[in-house]
């Protein structure tokens, strides 16, 4: 039996507070749905099993508390805005449609004009960077634990990683296991303890390598800028949900490590060449102050405060139907954190400072389909010449 | 002053810092931002404006902001 559970919040929810309390609410069970906070702002809805409704209750009392907490007042700081945000019109949907294959829960399959889209953002993102000289770097999918922990990934984002398993290298273990595993078609209870503790992740975001490979090095006075583009895992229980909250999803990245000057001018270079590549695709989009989902843990309020008021989260946010919204991607700077965590040092300046510019390959797909529906009469000339050459060059 | 000091020794887990120093660079802890905020309004039973507090530095800049939240208003 389904049961609704109301929160009354402490006053009413800014615009801010209502989206961090759904999008993180999530984390609380994995049978929580349908979260909402009424028009007025003042109370806060959510649906999950009875059983489960007293103690997710309070958990999300103290979520609610903990967010509008760390938000106070504070407002978004816009710093750029489309033109097409002005008038923003809105031809598709958000639903998978032809080309777009759910495979499961946060994994989808691509194909046709879809995976043409697809190819098209990460050549176009890929052709943003030749405003720098970067330096590629193909990345592994895995990223061992250690260096995840550097990154403080297991005290910030421990809810949302995916450890890489596999059975301990015992003949007994695994003649056991594959016993077990003869007839069944899901995996049996007793599989977990028969998995080794993992020495590796699936990476969360690419720019992690980007640290452990300049680990103990002094950079040169200039900095230095890369282009990587990877694979990336998020675990976002409930949250997921088409292309918008993937669990396995592709990233292109480029890295900036250097000075505070250096890294954080590149970052205001970026909002306008981003801004301009927007506005080419005709996205109603902004580019505005954010901040990560860090987990409920003491310090995320104050985690929070900090990346608001400082300013050091931006991320791309793309108007999709119901005036609901999508981070398409993000501006970030990590201040040293990084050039301590991994002892990397820029000549005669200290420790490394760092920024990344992150772009999420398929919420491009589905921010455009969303916006400009699926019949390319509708988009805007550039892309849709750059996907008739590509098919004819297939064709050739 | 002697408070504000107390305040952001305690919360930032450093030792004593002098008046004005950088509290970051002393190693305040950019993640204790708030703590700090919220324990400052509770003591001085002020209302601290986010960005007032974030471009306040040093123990001195702190204190005086906060000395010019309690002076009364003009009517």
């Amino acid at each position: 039996m389904i049961r609704t559970v109301t929160i009354p919040l402490q006053e009413s929810a800014s615009d801010m507070a209502r989206e961090e309390i759904v999008k993180q609410v999530a984390h609380l069970s994995n049978s929580l749905r349908n979260p909402r906070i009424s028009a007025d702002g003042s109370k806060f809805e959510f649906d999950v099993p009875e059983e489960e409704a007293e103690d997710t209750k309070h958990h999300a009392q103290h979520l609610c508390a903990l967010i509008q907490r760390s938000l106070r007042n504070l407002k978004r700081k816009v710093v750029y805005r489309t033109r097409a945000l002005s008038r923003p019109l809105i031809r598709g949907t958000t639903a998978p449609g032809e080309g777009i294959f759910m495979a499961g829960r946060g994994q989808v399959m691509l194909e046709g004009m879809p995976l043409q889209l697809f190819r098209y953002f990460d050549t176009a993102l890929a052709g943003l960077e030749k405003h720098w000289t970067t330096q590629e770097l193909l990345t592994p999918t895995l990223i061992p634990a250690d260096v995840l922990a550097k990154c403080d990934y297991f005290r910030s984002f421990p809810n949302t990683v995916t450890f890489a398993c596999h059975l301990e290298p015992e003949a007994s273990v695994i003649n056991r296991f594959r016993a077990r595993h003869e007839k069944r078609t899901t995996l049996d209870r007793e599989a977990l303890a028969d998995m080794a503790t993992p020495e590796a992740c699936l990476s969360p975001a690419v720019c992690y390598h980007v640290y452990h490979r300049n680990q103990g090095l002094t950079l040169p006075p200039e900095g230095i800028a890369y282009s990587v583009r990877g694979k990336c895992f998020r675990y976002e229980s409930s949250n997921m949900r088409e292309l918008t909250r993937l669990w396995d999803f592709t990233m292109r990245e480029l890295v900036f490590l250097g000075t505070s000057e250096s890294v954080l001018e590149e970052r205001e270079r970026c909002v306008q060449i981003i801004g301009q590549f927007l506005d080419d695709l005709g996205l109603a989009a902004e580019i505005r102050t954010a901040s990560d989902p860090f987990y409920i843990a003491p310090d995320a309020s104050s985690k929070t405060y900090f990346q608001l008021t400082a300013e050091t989260k931006y991320e791309l946010s793309a108007l999709l139907p119901d005036k609901e919204r999508l981070a398409i991607g993000s501006l970030n700077y990590h201040t040293d954190f990084f050039g301590r965590a991994f002892d990397i040092t820029v000549e005669g300046a200290g420790p490394a400072h760092s920024s990344c510019i992150g772009f999420g390959l398929e919420r491009f797909v589905c921010a455009f389909l969303a916006q400009h529906g699926n019949d390319p009469s509708n988009w805007p000339d550039a892309v849709r010449t750059a996907l008739v050459e590509e098919s004819l060059e297939a064709l050739d | 002053m002697e408070r504000v000091i107390q305040l952001i020794s305690q919360i930032g887990g450093i030792g004593s810092v002098t008046p004005d120093a950088g509290i970051y660079e002393a190693g305040f802890s950019s993640v204790r931002v708030l703590e700090l905020l919220l324990a400052l309004e509770d003591e001085f039973r002020v209302s601290i404006p986010d960005q007032d507090f974030m471009a306040a530095r040093t123990p001195r800049e702190i204190f005086g902001l906060v000395e010019r939240l309690q002076e009364p208003k003009p009517a």
